[in-house]
């Protein structure tokens, strides 16, 4: 088979005939099918791949990868509101293919570019020869926000950009042209990396048979160059990312945990003496190179944005210590601004003396009057964009829009915008986008995409990302990387020979290693995140727990409706301590006509809004507390808390009891909570993460049984009702089977009791929570070492010793009103103390992430 | 003319205060107009880490860390200044301010000194209805110097001294509407019209010798730091103009710090860990040593 053999669409080449059926023949140029109608050679390996596998195969690793995007939670937005639903990243079946030696020229323009933008960084923070030497209008600098004078004269070791990512798009003609710059953030290395990962989990022989190019080389280098900026041996190098609402938190999560750094965030962090230290439970460590995924505006409060607190108070003075600490550099966006491209073909003459490879957009920066005067004459002919956008987010670029399509008071706003504030906004001709295949389900499709490229800087010079990110753009109106529904596809660089096996980047010499085991520096706010993800995890199978056996009737010659009481007491316990949290705007009954029943109850607990220990909030906390710490979960564990949810689904089969209904859904949950603590228990290592996960579920399950033992037995009931109450008890700890075990009789207060309270082996009993607490606290970083206590320890030991102290006879005991005061005052402790246990280790642990800066002005007065 | 200033700030805070970081400008800068003839700055408690240097616009600026606990902060700058000159040209002759104003897009030699003073800067944005208000000022071919002078004037008839009206995070949009504010307000408010129009304008802060009321005795710590505007023409280069009293500085004004607006020079800023609510007193004595 030649290059030149041409293959019309409706001629069958093994089959191809299926699979082009409705591709039909793009107007401008496509990737797959070149002008004489022939499949592009190095198109011909993913094609027979396609044609063996068939339609239908295809079919089902196409819904096999959207399957895994969404098990590993990648969605275009980052975690917003829990509740809101998340917009699916969409990942093409069909690769775009790009060939070796096309490729091989686009390497070499993206890398004169990037030598173009470190020296024009080097002369907008220094002289400024560009400005005064009429290069580039000062007003176009001046303007933009991200230029950031206190960084101004601070010289460098190593080059100011460690990454940058280009948008690169094929006009109709088929040349590639430059849509934008991204040098702010590392915005998008995250997707092409989970895009490379899932389809080559799906479908890794489709990649082998094109042999095409690997990208872990790349962050190889990355890692390798970092390492060579910090001087040091074993440096700590982190990722200093946006807080988990933040847009792109989610790209960030990813790459850090690809390329093994902690992502940090602002307030892990501060600076002293001219130094960033990390604040973890070992006390503040210092951090060698913050990987910068935040804008640099607001990563200094002191000297930048006075409201950004994404960096530590103090980060420009680092900076000036330690030019090589962050990469990117603080300033680096300034060469995003969309209006310097007009510029670029002087400026790589001036720096460079060279002629740019490849060029830009056609695109007119508005400050200039004339380019103005050009764009107000021809409304119909420009799309206006804002000159400097500042999202890396891929996809996520604003389009752009005509001044003849705009209603006439807009237009006549815009105008006079311009007139003011013309520096801020690029007009730019619309161009037709190259095509490329897109699998739809049942064949190929073109459509318009264009690419963002990835080079990082390496220690003897630059690498490119041999792939990328490929997103579907609108037609027509597009020109930047603008795609709302987020169709990506791997970007694959065809090679004719096979590629080498694949190298984990893991790869070190031996002398480099070095035994770490505890987990020391651990961030004190990852800590207090594991924390109350343990106690939320216990609290929601405690809840639903009590739920469950509330509900359950399907035998109820078995269970006398008594019970009924005790459940109706457990129920009440967890609604009133919502009541209490949310400061009492919950109605105590619900409204309408009588008293609500058991079922109705539950059903509120189950789905309330408003309560915080109802089930929705609770999840709702424990998918929040996952996503923060998601790099410190193993995949398998963050799946099930990720699909964790209280969307009920809906029964197919007509309708159903809507309590057996919920039962049902409950057992499922609670087999998922059970999963998940097995996972934690079996592969979670036996780190500080660890135990403070599991300090937050032994905290919050011993509480919950105090209070549930003091409700139910707090108060003398007539025998045959107690022996139910005491089942249910047994029952909802899950602890039924161990006492028919040891007795062969009914349930009786003093064998429940001490099951349940003072049996140390018992691991659902009080005891046990409290000997595995004290056993956590003698374990933690700040433990006393010698004999006299920390104050936790102190209040864990006065709390065990009272449990193990306890009379039976004196528990027993019930006064004239028949209430079991030594009873009530014994478990009263453990409800007082528990919380101040938790206060107490908040403290001393998890301050510093409370401890948050603010600013100081004066003002002045005359 | 040759003064002797005293300024002291002192912070207290109800709280320890672990951390603070602050950033000063209360070293008078060297311009051409004044002599810094001797200057000392205090700092209480004793900072770890203290930084002196020059800023972006070539102002002395001083960073400073704290890092043991403290419940207060003292800062005392004492400055003796002599002024050596003032603007004494005619702003009626000059070149016309449509000039200036379209000359700036692209400019040779040191063009960035004037250009990054046309740029929109947080106080000192582009805004219509500003540089609307200001077209009254600026008629045809007026010269710049002479249209600053009639801005400065319409800004003094129009607005009300008024310390209530305006804090330090007010919009000059709210300052203009309200027609009420103090000196950075009508700085900024002067600065955002002149940009509007596509002239250079810069923040000036200082000092100003006041006046007692005739017959009393002034006061000690009264006086205050005080900010007013910069204006720039070809013939002149930075000629200094007071709204808030109206006049061209004439030896009574000592600058300390010149940026875009006050952001860039505030006396202090910081940042602090812990302290929860804080006191400031602000204590200035500008005294006239010698009126040579």
């Amino acid at each position: 088979m030649n290059e030149n053999q041409p293959i019309a669409t409706g001629a069958p080449f093994h089959g191809e005939g299926d699979w082009l059926a409705h591709y039909g023949r793009p107007a401008g140029f496509d990737e797959l099918i070149s002008a004489d109608g022939s499949v592009r050679k190095h198109w011909r390996a993913i094609m027979s791949f396609l044609q063996m596998a068939g339609l239908e195969r295809a079919a089902a690793m196409s819904e096999r990868i959207q399957r895994r995007i969404a098990e590993n939670g990648i969605t275009l937005d980052s975690f917003s509101d829990p509740g809101q639903v998340e917009q699916p990243w969409k990942l093409d079946l069909v690769p775009l293919v790009l060939d070796q030696s096309e490729w091989a020229m686009i390497e070499r323009a993206l890398i004169q570019r990037v030598r173009l933008y470190e020296a024009l960084l080097g002369d907008l923070y220094g002289r400024q020869e560009t400005i005064d030497g009429g290069l580039l209008p000062g007003a176009l600098i001046y303007n933009d926000p991200s230029f950031l004078r206190p960084l101004h004269g601070i010289a460098t070791r190593d080059t100011r950009l460690m990454f940058m990512a280009l948008d690169l798009a094929r006009d109709a003609n088929g040349h590639w042209r430059i849509l934008d710059t991204h040098t702010e953030t590392i915005a998008g290395h995250g997707y092409a990396l989970a895009n490379r990962v899932v389809h080559a989990d799906v479908c890794g022989r489709m990649f082998r048979e094109c042999n095409a190019l690997r990208i872990s080389g790349f962050y190889q280098s990355v890692a390798q160059e970092l390492v060579r900026r910090t001087g040091q041996d074993a440096p700590s190098i982190a990722i200093l990312g946006p807080n988990p609402d933040h847009e792109t938190y989610l790209n960030h999560a990813y790459m850090a945990r690809y390329m093994g750094y902690q992502l940090l965030e602002g307030s892990d962090l501060r600076v002293v003496g001219g130094k960033v230290y990390h604040k973890t439970l070992a006390g503040l460590q210092p951090i060698d190179l913050l990987v910068r995924a935040v804008e640099a505006a607001k990563a200094d409060p002191l000297e930048l944005r006075p409201d950004g607190f994404d960096g530590p108070a103090g980060l420009v003075q680092a900076v000036r210590t330690n030019p090589s600490l962050i990469a990117n550099a603080l300033g680096t966006a300034i060469v995003e601004n969309r209006g310097i491209a007009s510029y670029i073909p002087a400026l790589s003459r001036f720096f460079l003396g060279e002629d740019q490879i490849l060029g830009d957009m056609a695109r007119l920066w508005l400050g200039d009057p004339a380019a103005r005067d050009a764009v107000l004459a021809d409304q119909d002919a420009y799309l206006l964009r804002p000159a400097f956008e500042a999202t890396a987010r891929p996809g996520h670029a604003q389009p752009g829009r005509r001044l003849s399509e705009m209603a006439p008071a807009e237009r006549e706003a815009l105008v006079a915008e311009l007139a003011l504030n013309g520096a801020r906004w690029v007009a730019e001709q619309p161009t037709q986008f190259a095509t490329a295949p897109s699998f739809d389900g049942t064949g190929l499709i073109a459509k318009p995409y264009a690419i963002r490229c990835f080079v990082a800087a390496s220690e003897d010079g630059y690498t490119v990302l041999p792939g990328g990110l490929a997103l579907t753009v609108e037609k027509g109106a597009a020109i930047a990387l603008t795609s709302d529904a987020a169709e990506s596809r791997d970007v694959w660089i065809a090679t004719s020979e096979p590629q080498g096996p694949h190298y984990s980047r893991w790869r070190i010499s031996e002398e480099e290693v070095q035994v770490q085991r505890l987990g020391i520096r651990l961030p004190s706010r990852v800590a207090d995140n594991l924390y109350w993800l343990g106690r939320y995890v216990e609290r929601a199978d405690w809840t639903m727990r009590v739920m469950r056996n509330a509900l359950s009737r399907g035998d109820e010659d078995l269970r006398p409706i008594r019970r009924a009481d005790a459940a109706q007491s457990a129920i009440e316990v967890i609604m009133n301590k919502g009541r209490r949290a949310a400061g009492g705007t919950l109605p105590a009954q619900s409204p309408g006509a009588g008293a609500p029943t058991l079922e109705q109850k539950v059903e509120q607990l189950f789905s309330s809004t408003g309560n915080p220990y109802g089930i929705l909030i609770t999840f709702q906390n424990i998918r929040r507390l996952a996503r923060q710490s998601r790099d410190r979960l193993s995949l398998d564990s963050w799946r099930l808390l990720n699909a964790l949810t209280t969307n009920r689904p809906q029964t197919s089969n007509g309708p159903g009891d809507p309590a057996v209904e919920l039962v049902d859904w409950l057992d499922q949950l609670i087999a998922d909570l059970a999963a998940f603590n097995g996972l934690m228990h079996e592969n979670m290592t036996r780190n500080f993460g660890w135990r403070f996960m599991d300090l937050g579920r032994r905290i919050e399950r011993a509480l919950q049984m105090a209070e549930l033992l003091n409700t139910v037995l707090g108060t003398v009931v007539e025998d045959a009702e107690q022996t139910e109450h005491l089942a249910f008890l047994l029952e909802t700890a899950d602890c039924f089977i161990t006492y028919r075990a040891r007795y062969r009789f009914a349930p009786t207060f003093p064998l429940v009791l001490d099951l349940l309270m003072v049996d140390e082996t018992n691991p659902r009993g009080i005891a046990f929570q409290l000997l595995e607490i004290s056993n956590h606290l003698v374990e933690l970083p700040k433990a006393s070492l010698d004999a006299i206590r920390t104050p936790e320890q102190r209040l864990a030991l006065e709390l065990l010793t009272q449990v193990r102290l306890a009379d039976m006879d004196a528990l027993r005991f019930a006064d004239q009103n028949g209430h079991r005061i030594h009873l009530t005052a014994a478990l009263g402790r453990l409800v007082s103390g528990l919380p101040e246990l938790s206060d107490i280790i908040s403290r001393r642990y998890f301050s510093l992430t409370e401890e948050q800066p603010h600013r100081v002005h004066t003002r002045l007065a005359h | 003319m040759k003064y002797a200033i005293t300024h002291t700030t002192t912070y207290k805070y109800s709280f320890p205060v672990h951390q603070s970081y602050h950033v000063l400008h209360l070293t008078p800068a060297e311009v051409p107009s004044q002599c810094i003839l001797n200057h000392r700055l205090t700092i209480t408690p004793d900072p770890g880490t203290r930084e002196d240097r020059l800023d972006y616009f070539g102002n002395p600026i001083t960073l400073l860390a704290i890092e043991e606990d403290h419940d207060a902060l003292i800062v005392s700058a004492e400055s003796e200044i002599a002024l050596m000159g003032w603007f004494a040209g005619d702003v009626n002759q000059g070149s016309s301010w449509e000039s200036v104003a379209g000359d700036l897009v692209r400019r040779g030699n040191k063009a960035r000194d004037v250009q990054q003073f046309v740029a929109a800067s947080r106080h000192g944005r582009h805004i219509r209805m500003l540089a609307d208000y200001a077209a009254d000022a600026f008629p045809p071919g007026c010269p710049v110097l002479k249209g600053a002078n009639a801005l400065m004037q319409r800004i003094f008839d129009d607005f009300t001294f008024d310390p209530s009206a305006t804090d330090i995070s007010t919009p000059v949009e709210r300052v203009f509407e309200a027609r009420r504010g103090v000196c950075q307000d009508f700085a900024h408010l002067m600065i955002s019209a002149l940009r509007s129009l596509g002239l250079p304008a810069r923040y000036v802060s200082g000092y100003i010798l006041t006046h007692p009321p005739e017959g009393q005795m002034k006061l000690q710590g009264a006086d205050a730091s005080h900010a007013w505007v910069s204006v720039w023409s070809p013939e002149h280069g930075w000629v200094d103009f007071d709204p808030t009293n109206n006049v061209i500085p004439n030896g009574e004004h000592v600058t300390i710090a010149y940026g875009r607006d006050y952001d860039d020079i505030a006396p202090i800023s910081g940042v602090l860990l812990g302290g929860g609510a804080h006191e400031v007193e602000v204590a200035v004595d500008v005294v006239l040593l010698d009126a040579g």
